[in-house]
């Protein structure tokens, strides 16, 4: 590769990497609960983009970014130590004097509820309920059928429901 | 309590993924089942809040620089080589050790001189008690009726292991060769 070629895929990658830090780390950290976990599953992320950037060839990597970043979550999910600790700044869901439950308190509790879900329903969650991709972007991104994201996403849904009115039922 | 065979729409609706004949056939059950529609409630503030988090600025940092220093740093040998010569050098050293292994043979025992075979004077009556032959060289004599004596065949069979010694005893018949 000569110099300007080298210079050029770096500053592509820059630019890249400006534009989609964010979507990765969230992304990660949402899949994963723990910051530093986030942090070196993005880091990885983005080597690999680094790595394979001739490869993509299209104009937005976004779809790329998430698949990859699924599978290196994946991966350091499936390396982790059990009973790992979430990281303390992690949401937990304080319970409040109200019975009824705040909108900041349902956010948390969600979000901890995320980490009760299967791998593939949380993954699904995250880029459908929190991303915002459409059904048929996520089945693009994991490799299944549109009927395969639609099946685990209500079963997903139904799941977090359960955890936050268990919550709640503990609660009172 | 709502309805085992709506909850899956239910769940669907809340995030806007019904086809419009199934949110259509959902909203018509919705009109007669407020147990129904106290779910879909539940489920769109549960939904809510997982839109609201994918708007949040969360404080995680930024990896541009871990990236970029890994990216700079000098590869002095690279990972990948280092694997495949660590792979040839172990598939060499297993071909020259499968060439140069020789079949072990066991080891043959070595067979001792046979006893020679010979006839004895037949005995009338033994004047003392056998000996009793197991684990030495002496010899059981059996007698036929009239008393007649055969001198068993001995044989002794050396093994590698000097500790073991294998002495076969065959008798024979009297006035048998």
């Amino acid at each position: 590769m000569t110099a300007q070629a080298g210079a050029d895929r770096r500053a592509v990658f820059e630019r890249i990497m400006a534009a989609h830090e964010r979507l990765v780390l969230a992304t990660a950290y949402r899949l994963l609960g723990h910051r530093e976990d986030a942090q070196d599953a993005a880091q990885e992320v983005f080597l690999r983009l680094y790595r394979n950037l001739h490869k993509l060839g299209v104009a937005d990597p976004r779809a790329w970014l998430y698949r990859v970043t699924v599978n290196v979550c994946r991966d350091v999910q499936r390396r982790r130590v059990p009973q790992a600790e979430l990281d303390p700044d992690y949401p937990a869901g304080n319970p409040s004097a109200d019975a009824a439950l705040s909108f900041e308190e349902r956010k948390k509790l969600v979000t901890r509820g995320l980490e009760e879900l299967p791998e593939r329903q949380r993954a699904m969650v995250v880029l459908r309920d929190i991303e915002g991709l459409s059904t048929k972007e996520v089945a693009r991104i994991l490799g299944v059928a549109e009927v395969t994201v639609r099946s685990q996403i209500s079963m997903a849904r139904l799941r977090l429901k359960k955890f936050v009115d268990e919550f709640l039922r503990r609660r009172v | 309590m709502s309805c085992p065979e709506w909850e899956h729409q239910i769940a669907l609706d809340a995030g806007g993924d019904l086809e419009p004949d199934e949110a259509r056939r959902l909203h018509e059950h919705l009109e007669v089942c407020p147990d129904c529609r106290r779910l879909v409630d539940e489920m769109r503030e549960n939904q809510q809040a997982l839109g609201a988090l994918g708007e949040e600025e969360l404080a995680l940092g930024s990896v541009r620089e871990r990236v970029l220093a890994r990216i700079d740093r000098p590869r002095r040998f690279g990972f990948a080589w280092a694997w495949g010569i660590a792979a040839a050098v172990a598939v060499a050293g297993l071909v020259i050790g499968l060439v140069r292994t020789e079949p072990v043979e066991p080891p043959q025992p070595r067979v001792a001189v046979q006893a020679p075979h010979f006839d004895l004077p037949p005995v009338a009556k033994p004047k003392k008690p056998l000996a009793n032959a197991r684990g030495s060289e002496a010899s059981i004599l059996s007698r036929d009726r009239q008393g007649a004596v055969a001198e068993p065949m001995v044989v002794k069979l050396l093994t590698p292991d000097p500790d073991v010694v294998i002495y076969w005893l065959i008798e024979r018949k009297a006035g048998t060769e």
